[in-house]
């Protein structure tokens, strides 16, 4: 599926879109079941994002290498 | 040449304060020197000093209306910069400062710098707000320039993982205070924004005096914000301090904490969101599978797909009815037509030469069938063909008896 590779932020903004034209409700029954279809794959790819992707901080060193690094909080 | 005009002294008080009117450097001009002679007075609420410096004094006026904003308290033997506007007091007959804004020396030059700077880039139309960049709803990667010490970095990290822990960071360790600071901050911006792949970055500091602060009232950091294609959020010292970086930054937010707030959303909500849209989008899915249904429905009610048997039975009744209707009434109209053609055909026969030779006339022709029209056309023993409706009779002229009348016709015929 192509949507693999797309970011969370054009995920939620085709599931915006998808929502606002079934809502319009001048869809045929198979233009509907086609956008639903698409959009409850894409919340369930937005929820996989979310859970999946992790807090990490790195630092840019002197030399413009890129390092992990940890700070108290 | 004529007199010399004679003044009154309210002419040359007049004269003169046009004078200063006219002069736009003395309409809006910086003085320092020391105070003294300070009075505040009461109920009134202006302030009456002088400005002094070694060889010169300045009477001065602070009107209540402008003196309402001083962020300090000024006294005899404090060195100051004010700006205001020069003007003539006639009624003592000296000039005299109006003060607009009052500021402690060092601290003053400071500011001086900074309004300047920050006319100077508005004009320019660094602050302009078409120029800001949007930021994204929910960012990646974050771009972060401060110092890795200091409660600044604790704070925005903290929050950014309190509330959006999918999230990549990387920080870009700068000084924040001092002569080396503007350079550094100027120059980890461009690196980082020339990266392509962080979604926002943030420059923060936590708090400090006017001078702490001062390396984001820079220009080249104001203007590599302003260059940079990465949108850029500052958050600078309190809520109450505002730098140029802030100005010029596509948003500016009051604190490190809440600059974490406004950057990343929270995952909860998210997730929240996500659920909405799925119950939104089911909700939309059924009131068009209703809304679909309810047409069926009617059309059924309306009886035109209710029977639909029925009808091609009625169709076909109907059908059988009206054929022999078509067909007696085709028939009927052929008669009718027929009959129309016969007495055509009667009236036509009636008036073809045919019909009255069937009579009992008869066509006579002279040779080469010529038919005859006058007795006189022919002579005795000329040859005649008699014509008749079933035959034709070969005759021999015996005699021509003409009627006078025709005689008389031919004979003027023959005299033309």
């Amino acid at each position: 599926m192509s949507k693999k590779r797309i970011t969370f932020e054009k995920a939620l903004e085709r599931l915006e879109k998808l929502t606002v034209e079934l809502e319009r409700g001048d869809l045929s029954l198979e233009e509907s079941l086609e956008r639903f279809k698409e959009g409850i794959e894409l919340t369930r790819y937005c929820r996989k994002l979310l859970s999946e992707a992790e807090y990490r901080l790195e630092m840019v060193l002197q030399d413009g290498q890129v390092t992990e690094f940890n700070i108290d909080e | 040449m004529g007199e010399q005009r004679i003044f009154t002294v309210t002419q040359l008080s007049q004269y003169l304060k046009n004078l200063f009117w006219k002069d736009s450097l003395l309409q809006n001009i910086w003085v320092s020197g020391e105070i003294s002679n300070y009075k505040c007075h009461s109920p009134s609420g202006h302030i009456y000093f002088t400005l002094k410096d070694e060889q010169s004094v300045l009477r001065s006026v602070f009107f209540r209306s402008k003196n309402l904003a001083l962020t300090f308290v000024p006294g005899d033997g404090m060195k100051v910069i004010a700006r205001g506007s020069i003007s003539l007091y006639e009624r003592s007959g000296y000039y005299q400062l109006y003060v607009e804004e009052l500021e402690p020396e060092g601290l003053g030059a400071l500011y001086l710098a900074y309004e300047q700077l920050k006319e100077k880039l508005a004009q320019q139309g660094l602050f302009d707000e078409c120029k800001k960049k949007t930021l994204p709803r929910i960012p990646q990667r974050i771009g972060l320039i401060t110092s890795p010490s200091g409660a600044a970095i604790r704070d925005f990290l903290t929050t950014v993982r309190r509330r959006f822990p999918c999230v990549r960071v990387l920080l870009y360790p700068v000084a924040v205070q001092g002569k080396d600071a503007p350079p550094q901050i100027s120059r980890a911006l461009r690196e980082l924004d020339s990266r392509g792949d962080l979604d926002v970055i943030v420059i923060t500091r936590g708090g400090g005096s006017l001078e702490e602060l001062w390396c984001f009232n820079d220009e080249e950091v104001a203007r590599t914000i302003f260059a940079a294609s990465t949108p850029v959020v500052s958050a600078i010292g309190h809520e109450t301090d505002y730098t140029i970086a802030d100005f010029v930054a596509d948003w500016r937010a009051s604190t490190p904490t809440a600059a974490a707030e406004f950057i990343v959303p929270e995952k909860q909500e998210l997730f929240r969101y996500l659920d909405l849209q799925e119950q939104f989008m089911a909700k939309a899915l059924r009131s068009n599978f209703q809304k679909k249904q309810a047409r069926i429905d009617y059309f059924l009610s309306t009886g035109t797909l209710k029977y639909p048997r029925e009808k091609i039975f009625y169709g076909n009744q109907r059908l059988d009815e009206l054929e022999p209707r078509l067909q007696r009434a085709m028939m009927l109209i052929v008669q009718a037509k027929k009959m129309l053609l016969k007495s055509f055909a009667e009236k036509l026969e009636a008036l073809s030469p045919l019909g009255i030779l069937k009579r009992g006339y008869a066509l006579v022709f002279k040779r080469e069938n010529q038919p005859l029209k006058s007795a006189f056309q022919v002579c005795p023993g000329e040859e005649i063909r008699v014509s008749l409706a079933d035959g034709d009779i070969h005759c021999s002229v015996q005699k021509v008896n003409g009627k006078e009348e025709s005689l008389f016709h031919v004979e003027k015929k023959n005299n033309i």
